[in-house]
Formats: structure tokens, sequence, C-alpha cells
């Protein structure tokens, strides 16, 4: 699948353009991510006639060089530097290229709990049910490989952590992943070297393209065109990513656009053109799995960067909103999360070999805010962790240290400001006891969602269960904001089934679509 | 056409500076920050950064140049807030001895006000991710995993995961 589209000479770029284009279609789809390339894919297979257009650029395995830096400028939307406001501020490291941020993500699949599902059901959002879903999984499972991470992969780094949970009772398993041929070269994060992860551009995109779907990267979507309630194309302009050359305009008149840019750049697009917001919902509701890094330093060398990073998972505390996942990422990532200003700094990282990392993520109640501010370059991203939250950072950080200690880390590194280095277990205990304030935690996020909620209930939601807006007919949001709570798990697979889901019911309803 | 982005000789002597103490030369292993063009390349990776870092950089920056000025209370309203935290400096950052400097820098990184923290967060962030992309320190730390086609299962290169499980009988999937 991989081999057979060659993603550069098939996706159109910049150096392609020179001239305006005026296009027609039957769908065009803004963002070529989770949500998109399924999608797209998905009525491409229905012999629709298809354009996606994707702001950032096409990239491939010669590309990913394992220079993380380098990769960050030319893979992430503003070199990973995104950012919500708040007391502490988030990183949010966000994928702007064909494939979207599963080009850059870890890999781990997991789909819809089925507890988050019925939690929807209940509170009257949507009446789809696990057993709906459960089909389109299994066919974005066979697709894209998805199985367990084995044990000759692992790395290192993640056995350690299961050493430890293992020896503490602490229940666990390998992290289901959408890989093909793995070497374990630790990159998954910046561009997969061996084109082992099958990520929307080895996978879908390329799919999508093989049935016909045309692909403009370096196209940035400006406006949904709408007439009579109905959205019935787009506006976009081709820009040099030199930022030299002129920009061409580019017009697309479809009977369906869908609306895939991801959960911060979808409500920051619709606030721009003050579209799909008689609910006042677009941009709220925020959510971002916010996680920390729990670092530890082992007298034997560890190698943490050999192996699949996120290749395991501890779930003891999956009830209270925790789950810990393996993560480790190359030097320049990770040294400002170590503690520690000049020699000291510097005698941590003389030993990276013989540090492991692994991360909590919340499954949070936190609501934080996408807002268009005038005059403001890109989207205010508001995010002020709450109490709830706060406390569940504490006990899942004081729960890592200590299966950390278990695995026989000589220290561990906590991303509390005033508590920063641990030496013994018993001293973990004072992270749950001691009163320690919101902004000394050095927060990341990787799974934005929610702030494009669908809802049955057109006052309180942007788009239908079926993933429609209510307030613009034909006009879909198949990304993750669309989600109306956070999901306790890494949330790729879930868009992709719920984008899946949105193409099929307007593929059984082509006639109302179509027409 | 997008707007070039550039710092000043000044800022760039600022980064320079800031980065000697941060990841000074000397101590497990040699290179220092001083032995790279640090300015040179936080410029260039700051270029494709958003708007908000970019303002915030030079803000940051001129923070630093300044900071001790404020913190011998010559503005009177916001010396009154860093006289309290700070001990009293004087002179621009770049004026001053090593010692000085690494004085002023330790108690910015710990200092109460969560905005000023972060801002010194921010520009250490910056100028680690610069140093910890060069291939020579990279090389001091004992990290290969930059090297097209080193992995840990690349035949001739140390696989210590797989010994460790086979002796723990977590066995081998094929």
């Amino acid at each position: 699948m991989s081999e057979a589209v060659s993603l550069k000479s098939s996706v159109r770029q910049y150096k392609d353009f020179s001239k305006d284009e005026d296009v027609q279609v039957d769908v065009a789809v803004i963002g070529s991510g989770a949500g998109g390339a399924v999608f797209a894919n998905e009525m491409a297979g229905a012999g629709r006639s298809v354009l996606v257009v994707e702001e950032g650029r096409p990239y491939e395995k010669p590309d990913f060089n394992r220079d993380a830096v380098d990769i960050s400028m030319k893979l992430y939307r503003q070199a990973g530097i995104t950012v919500a406001v708040g007391a502490p501020g988030v990183l949010i490291p966000l994928g702007k290229t064909v494939g979207g941020t599963t080009t850059i993500n870890s890999g781990t699949c997991f789909r819809t709990p089925d507890e988050v599902v019925e939690g929807w059901r209940k509170s009257g959002q949507t009446d789809v049910t696990s057993a709906e879903l459960e089909p389109f999984f299994e066919r974005i499972e066979k697709t894209l490989n998805i199985h367990p991470v084995t044990y000759d992969i692992m790395g290192r780094n993640n056995i350690l952590f299961k050493e430890g949970a293992d020896k503490l009772g602490h229940s666990g398993f390998p992290l289901k992943r959408n890989y093909s041929g793995c070497m374990g070269s630790g990159h998954c994060a910046f561009g997969c070297p061996e084109n082992a992860k099958m990520a929307m551009n080895l996978s879908y995109i390329p799919m999508s393209i093989q049935k016909g779907a045309k692909v403009w990267a370096d196209t940035r979507a400006t406006q949904i065109l709408h007439k009579n309630g109905k959205a019935v194309g787009l506006e976009a302009v081709t820009e040099d990513p030199e930022g030299k050359g002129r920009s061409y305009k580019v017009r697309v008149s479809a009977k369906i656009v869908a609306l895939a840019g991801g959960t911060i750049p979808s409500p920051y697009f619709l606030l721009g053109n003050h579209l799909c917001n008689s609910s006042g919902t677009v941009g709220k509701n925020l959510r971002l799995h916010p996680a920390a890094k729990v670092m530890a330093m082992f007298e034997e060398p560890v190698y943490g960067w050999r192996g699949v990073p996120q290749s395991y998972c501890v779930d003891e505390l999956h009830h209270d909103g925790i789950t810990l996942e393996g993560f480790f990422v190359p030097p320049p990532m990770v040294a400002f999360a170590l503690p520690g200003f000049g020699m000291e700094h510097k005698e941590i990282m003389a030993n990276f070999k013989h540090l492991a990392g692994f991360g909590v993520m919340v499954h949070d109640s936190t609501a934080g805010r996408v807002r268009n501010v005038p005059f403001m370059p890109g989207p205010l991203i508001q995010y002020q962790i709450n109490d709830l939250d706060f406390e569940r950072f504490k006990k899942g950080v004081a729960f890592t240290a200590r299966t950390w200690f278990a695995a026989g880390a000589k220290k561990v590194f906590t991303p509390f400001h005033s508590i920063k280095i641990l030496e013994k277990p018993e001293e973990a205990d004072q992270i749950e006891k001691a009163r320690l304030k919101k902004d000394e935690l050095e927060l990341i996020a990787f799974h934005p969602m929610g702030t494009c909620q669908f809802g049955k209930n057109p006052k309180k939601s942007v788009v239908n269960p079926d993933l429609e807006t209510h307030d613009l007919k034909n006009f879909f949001v198949v990304d993750g904001a669309v989600f109306p709570t956070s999901l306790g798990v890494n949330p790729q697979q879930s868009i992709m089934g719920f984008s899946m889901r949105a193409a099929a019911r307007i593929n059984e309803n082509s006639g109302k679509y179509f027409a | 056409m997008k707007k070039e982005f550039h710092l000043s000789a000044k800022q760039k002597e600022l980064i320079a500076l800031f980065a000697d103490h941060s990841m000074p030369k000397g101590g497990p292993y040699e290179l220092g920050a001083r032995d790279l063009p640090m300015g040179d390349r936080v410029e260039a990776l700051a270029a494709i950064c958003a708007d908000e870092v970019k303002l915030s950089l030079k803000i940051t920056l001129f923070l630093l140049e300044w900071m001790s000025w404020y913190l011998c209370g010559k503005f009177l309203v916001m010396g009154l807030v860093f006289v309290f935290y700070f001990p009293a400096f004087s002179g621009r950052f770049t004026r001053m001895n090593y010692d000085q400097r690494e004085k002023l820098l330790r108690h910015w990184r710990d200092h109460p006000v969560y905005l000023l923290r972060s801002l010194f967060l921010s520009l250490n962030s910056l100028c680690q991710m610069v140093y910890f992309s060069d291939a020579r320190v990279l090389e001091a730390i004992s990290y290969d995993g930059h090297k097209q086609g080193v992995n840990a299962f690349t035949p001739g290169t140390p696989a210590p995961s797989k010994e460790l499980l086979a002796s723990q009988g977590l066995g081998v999937r094929p």
C-alpha cells in the first residue's frame, strides 16, 4: 500500500500551481489527518470525486532524517510550539503535514471506550452504541494492521516500567499500534524512518488517491461557500512554503464540504468565518488530555530511544481518570523537562543513556477554549487546569515515581518545580501531601478534543451525531473537535471511526446530498 | 510574502551569554554552548515559530538585558516588586561578570511569579533544543538515535532490551 503511491509525486504542491484555480467536485475535504483522510477515502470509494486541501507539505521516508529539531520545523505546526495560555501553560504539539498529526504521533490506537460512548448516550448527545461503531473500528484495524506491540520491539524503557508495575501488582498491557515491519527505531513522533507506522500519509491518503481523490498540499482553506443554508464549496489559497512566491486563489464548488483541520484550527476557522456558531459553543469545551513526564535515572544503561517509545500502558488508575503510557523523545525534546541549571543539568544529560521516561495522562474534566481574537495572528488557546485534574496529576506522578523505584530507579525526576528530584520511594508521598501550586507543574498535551462537539440539541452543540453542522447543511466536521468529552485514551482511532461512520451515513443517504 | 524574522547582534549576544550559563563548557564533557553559534541557530528556530513566540523571545531578551535595572528599583512600580525577590544588581546583563549573571539567572529561574519564570523556561528550552540537536553534543552524551540506520535491531548495534527480555523469559515474538 505504502509503496504503491509516491506521496510527493501524487500530491499537488505549490510548485505545481501557476494560476488561480476553479474546480468542481462532489466532496471537498479540509485537512488530511485522521478524520479528513478516512473521510476522503470513504467518499472516493463510493465513486465520488474528492478534493482534499491540506495546509502542510507532503513528506516521505527520505525526509524523516531522525533530526528531531529539523523534523519539528518541517512537520509540526509552529515547530511544535503551540501553547495554551494558563498557569501552567500547556505545550500542544500539532502536526501540519499531509497525514496531519498521525504522521508525528506515537501510533497508539484505542477504540472509543464503552463507558465513554455510554456516557454520551446517557447525556442524550447521541444514540450511537459501541456495537454500531464496531464494524468501523474493525475495518480500520484491518486496514492499518493495528495490533499490540510485540515484546521484541518494546525497548528497555517500557520493559523496565512493566517490571516495576508487575512487582507492585499493577495491571498493564502492551499498547496497540498501527504498524507493519516496525524495527523499533524510536522516532514515531518525528516521521517513521522505516515507513512502518501506518499513518495517514502511508495509508488512507494513498488509498484515496488510488481511488481517484486529489490532494492539494500547501493549500489553506479560507472560507466556506454557502447558499440558502447549505454549503456549496470552499475558497482556499495555495501559498509558497518558502514565503517568497505569490499565492494562488483556489475556488472549489462541492456538494459536500468536510472540515477536518483539527481541534484547534477547526473552531478558529469557524469563528473567523462567523459560521455554525448559533449555539455559541464553537471553540468552547476544549479538552486536552494534559500529560506530564516522569523521568527516572537507572544504574544500568536503558537506551530509552531504542524500541517503540510508547509501547506499554499501565491502567491501574484508569478509573481515577489517569492513564500511564510510555514515552521517550530525543535529547532536544526532553532536556527542558529535566531538573537543574548549568552544570547540574549537564551532569544529568551526560547520563542520557541511563534515563527512562513514562507519561501521566489525565482524562480531563477541565474545559478550555479556543478563541479568534481580532489582530491576533493565530488562535488564542485558554486552558486553566482545575483542582480535580491537578489532584489527579499529583496522584499519577506519585504512583509513577513509586513504580520507577520498584523497577530499580536511583532517582526520579518529577514535573513539579518545587519537588523536582526524588531519591527514595517514600519521598513520592510528599507529592500527594504537599500543597503544590498548579503553576509548578510542567504540562504537555497531544490530544485536543471537544471544540465543535456533537449533540442532538442544536442549542448546545455544533454538529449533530452524524457530524453534520446544525447551522449549515452539507457541511460536516470530522475531526477530534466533535467529541463532547475527552476519551481517556489516545483518540486517533476514535476520530477515524466517527469520520468513517459519518461518511457511511452520507453514502446511505446519497440521494439527499448528491441529487 | 512572509515577513522575515531576524535578531539583532545584541540579541544574539544575549542568547550566547544566557546559553553559556545554561550549558557551560567543561564538566562531564567539554563542549559548551559557547562553542556553538547559538544566536544564529535560535534565530532560525524562532523564525518558523508563531508570532507570539517570536514576540515573547524578544521581550524576554529585552527583560534579560535590563532586568537588573528593574531589580535596583529604578522603575518605581516594577522595581518595588522585583527588588523584593531579587538581590540588587546594577548594570546591564551584557556588562555583568559571570558570577553576577549566574546569580541573576538562578533567581529568575526560581522566581515565584509564574509569568516571569515561564519566560525564563521558554528561553532556556529554545537554547536547549538548539544545543542538544548538535551532532557533537549528541555524541558526547552517547546518543546515537539520530544516525540513519541505527536502531535497537540493526545488526552490530547493542540491543540490551533483547538480551534482557530473553533473560527474563519474556520471549521474542516473530
